[in-house]
């Protein structure tokens, strides 16, 4: 696993992202960074019969994604077993010095792996880390209960903290079947 | 649209949010109400961290949460410190993506 390599998937990934809006009826700016994409990701049009759901989640204390951790969404979404793309990001600004933004973006179809990736980043220091829709990944997964509509995060490193250190940690997260 | 809020099996506040299912449902006034002390919270955090206030200036009933995030952060900070990436070369490259 390199840099580059790591750099290479997240590529794939945003554009993946950028696709999977624009097959949605809704254009993506040329450039578009990740920071805009909730915002087309809202002006999705909800389908009816159930097909699409999104939401917000703000931590009050911190919360770990790390080993172990299972963090739940729970989005109320059921897909009756039907394909279904996911995508998660996460916006952690800090309020005051500017520090610390952490993304934290991924995009998932049942048909194969796909990565939820974040970065934090600070004056001195910059680290990443991936969460893969694969639970054989080193004890570190996502993955959708169709089910129960319950998305599960356990992350690799005890690192991968849903923070309220610095500002507003803030999840947004979507999910829809095509 | 629908707004809950999650608490632990001590009654503390973990988390807000919108849409979804789970938690305990609550209005939109609340959930407002929720998100401001949150967000003032972490501004305390923050300023108490930096030197700006000292936890005097915290309100009472939130100096014991207050001080102990701050401590939490003094903490990570450290571990940041101990990572090996070279922070200036790997946000040219993400920004770059991202």
């Amino acid at each position: 696993m390199s840099i580059q390599s790591e750099i290479t998937r997240l590529e794939t990934a945003k554009s993946a992202i950028a696709a999977a809006i624009a097959g949605k009826g809704v254009t993506v700016p040329d450039g578009t960074l990740l920071d805009g994409m909730a915002a087309l990701i809202e002006a999705i049009q909800a389908g009816g019969g159930g097909k699409f759901a999104n939401g917000t989640i703000t931590p009050a204390t911190n919360i770990s994604l790390g080993p172990g951790a299972n963090f739940e969404i729970e989005t109320g979404f059921l897909s009756e077993g039907k394909q279904v793309n996911f995508v998660l990001l996460l916006l952690n600004g800090s309020v005051a010095t500017g520090r610390y933004n952490t993304h934290f973006i991924g995009y998932q179809s049942n048909a194969g792996k796909a990565a939820i990736a974040y970065k934090t980043v600070s004056d001195s220091n910059a680290r990443y880390d991936t969460m893969y829709y694969d639970t054989t990944s080193a004890g570190a997964y996502f993955k959708y209960d169709y089910t129960t509509g319950v998305v599960t995060l356990n992350g690799k490193h005890s690192s991968q903290v849903l923070n309220t250190y610095y500002g507003n940690s803030i999840i947004s997260w979507a999910i829809w079947v095509d | 649209m629908r707004y809950f809020a999650k608490y632990d099996n001590h009654g503390v506040l973990v988390l807000i949010g919108t849409g979804g299912a789970g938690g305990v449902e609550i209005t939109e006034a609340e959930y407002n109400a929720l998100l401001a002390e949150i967000r003032e919270k972490a501004a305390l955090v923050d300023k108490l961290y930096s030197g700006e206030i000292t936890l005097d200036e915290v309100p009472a009933d939130w100096q014991e949460e207050i001080q102990r995030r701050v401590n939490e952060r003094i903490t990570a900070d450290g571990e940041a410190a101990e990572q090996p990436v070279s922070g200036d070369e790997f946000l040219s490259m993400l920004e770059g993506v991202l």
